[in-house]
């Protein structure tokens, strides 16, 4: 009981002090990550693999952004908030085209496997 | 036991949301940027140094931008003779787009056009929308406001007053 009440007081408090993530969550593998964290395992998953510059390449944003997103999420200037700013720099149709880019990538979206 | 166990996580997660409330308190200087307003005048923070200034990042599609932006107009126009400069940084693609949004919500102070995200996304990292921040006569970020908020109120009033005044440096 008190556990359950310590766990909902953490939650709340970071939900009312702003640190609920920005992105989406992106799933494959049995894994999920929030797209833009600065991970190794997501590291591999999307900029060692490929992935990333494939799912950006079949987008229609602009070179600016989709360079945007890639820098900063696979180079040496990976930067989990210089990520959410770009994701949120996008339109709501340019969000959509980019979520739907990663699930033909058999990337699943905000889900989490358990 | 448990609650001895406990007792110093809770303490050490108390004191790391108190140091991200002060964060707003730090004094960064606000990067300079130059950008066109709707009219295609050009615009330049440097410009206004000596003048406190107020950057309200905003976007057409974000409903709480376009609900605060009448409070910002109100303080706008309580405090522009005497030296208060207003710059709304939009982020939409099109002026067309703009225009519209413009045309339920009536602002006097100019509306800049970050277009590719150089203001918005490399030089301030914003990463939430409506995004406010309050730069003082030094070219400094004094406070920075995300959300929805209804900028006429008494506690931001007497603030941008001392931001004028120079005292709330």
């Amino acid at each position: 009981m008190l556990l359950r009440l310590i766990f909902s007081f953490l939650v709340l408090s970071h939900l009312l002090i702003g640190c609920s993530p920005s992105t989406f969550i992106i799933s494959k593998n049995g894994r999920a990550y929030y797209f833009g964290r600065e991970s190794n395992r997501l590291f591999k998953i999307l900029c060692v693999s490929g992935d990333l510059r494939d799912i950006l390449d079949e987008t229609p944003l602009s070179e600016g952004i989709k360079g945007d997103l890639y820098k900063y999420s696979c180079t040496d200037e990976r930067s989990e908030q210089k990520v959410i700013a770009a994701f949120l720099f996008l339109t709501p149709e340019e969000k959509k085209a980019l979520k739907r880019s990663f699930i033909r990538h058999d990337y699943t979206i905000n889900y989490v496997p358990c | 036991m448990l609650y001895r166990m406990l007792f110093p996580i809770l303490f050490v997660f108390l004191l790391s949301t108190g140091s991200l409330a002060s964060d707003t308190s730090q004094r960064f200087s606000a990067p300079d940027f130059a950008l066109k307003d709707i009219d295609g005048i050009s615009h330049t923070l440097s410009h206004y140094k000596g003048r406190p200034v107020i950057l309200n990042f905003w976007a057409s599609w974000c409903i709480e931008c376009l609900e605060e932006m009448p409070s910002l107009e109100a303080l706008y126009n309580s405090f522009s003779e005497k030296g208060l400069i207003v710059l709304g940084i939009n982020i939409d693609r099109d002026l067309t787009t703009v225009r519209m949004a413009l045309n339920k919500v009536h602002v006097s102070y100019p509306v800049l056009m970050d277009t590719n995200g150089d203001v918005f996304i490399h030089s301030y990292t914003v990463t939430k929308l409506p995004t406010t921040i309050f730069i003082n006569r030094e070219g400094h970020i004094v406070l920075t406001v995300s959300g929805g908020k209804n900028f006429n109120n008494m506690k931001i009033r007497t603030f941008v007053k001392g931001l004028i005044s120079g005292e709330a440096q």
